[in-house]
């Protein structure tokens, strides 16, 4: 998967209405709570990206959860 | 083994808590231990524990499951259904698959399993049934919305059980978190920082299935015999 589908995929898991991209506050135009944090679990989980939940929870941008999906990432 | 003293039959037996009961009632009584994978069942057979492979998720096999455990080892005077299913997300990400499956182990499966347990073919005149519930019924939490409604009807089938099969018994044991394999397999959920947290907040700490095992050998025991349709908290008082 490469970043920008990961982005792509991360737009939709958090129900945003605009696409995420990088550099991006994730507190921005959305919630980012325990409930969109779940949901991002859920997506490193199918994507067979490695962090748990405390390491998300503290992501506050889109570049924090690029690099913790790290190597399940391309490039 | 000592079928004089009743066959237990304990479903979801190959880890957690059916493995622990069954280990622990194969001295006194006869066990048959049932879960969708053989190969670890098999590692209950040197303590004289019959093994049958059955995923509860195929409804169309619990019945002949169960019919062989009969033949092999007679009726049922403990049936502890031990298996279940647990996905973590916001229920809006809960696919249909994974909505079935959940349903299927957690409610259906138990629910056959009820019907069954009626049956005078089945079970003796002073069974148990015993299920493993979930503090999540009573306490649900965010992301576990099926989990949660699966364990009340759960619950409630439980109570309905015990007024529809009398003089047999149902009962269940609702757990607090415990670490088995159910739950290590949500390893990013229930992290170190998790089990602190908990650690520090539920008065007693955290349960540990041995303390579930001791509840359910009570409640299948004849000191528990005027206790039914009753659903009993094990979980160091993480629900107050």
């Amino acid at each position: 998967m490469t970043v920008d589908e990961f982005l792509s995929e991360l737009t939709e898991a958090l129900e945003r209405d605009e696409p995420l991209a990088l550099g991006q506050d994730l507190a921005e135009s959305g919630e980012w709570d325990s409930l969109a944090v779940l949901s991002v679990v859920d997506l490193f989980e199918q994507i067979g990206a490695e962090a748990d939940l405390g390491a998300i929870g503290e992501a506050t941008t889109t570049d924090d959860l690029v690099a913790l999906a790290g190597g399940a990432l391309e490039g | 083994m000592s079928e004089g003293n009743g066959h237990a039959l304990v479903i979801g037996a190959s880890s957690g808590i059916g493995r622990a009961v069954a280990e622990r009632l194969a001295p006194s009584m006869a066990v048959t231990a049932m879960a969708r994978r053989l190969d670890r069942l098999r590692e209950l057979e040197p303590l004289g524990i019959g093994a049958i492979q059955c995923d509860v998720a195929d409804s169309a096999a619990i019945a002949p499951a169960v019919e062989q455990a009969v033949a092999e080892r007679g009726k049922i005077s403990a049936l502890i259904y031990c298996a279940g299913v647990q996905k973590i997300k916001p229920v809006r990400l809960m696919k249909a698959p994974d909505l079935r499956e959940l349903i299927a182990v957690n409610l259906e499966a138990p629910l056959i399993l009820a019907g069954l347990f009626t049956s005078k073919r089945v079970t003796t005149e002073d069974a148990v049934f015993c299920a493993i519930s979930s503090i999540a019924a009573a306490r649900p939490e965010p992301g576990i919305v099926a989990y949660s409604a699966s364990k009340a009807g759960l619950e409630a089938m439980i109570k309905a059980l015990a007024r529809e099969a009398a003089p047999r018994r149902a009962v269940a044991v609702s757990p607090g978190w415990l670490d088995t394999e159910m739950t290590q397999s949500h390893g990013a959920i229930y992290n170190e920082e998790f089990r602190e947290r908990l650690g520090k907040t539920a008065p007693l700490g955290i349960a540990t299935i041995e303390a579930v095992v001791d509840m359910i050998l009570f409640l299948i025991s004849p000191a528990a015999r005027f206790v039914t349709g009753e659903v009993v908290r094990v979980d160091a008082g993480a629900a107050l």
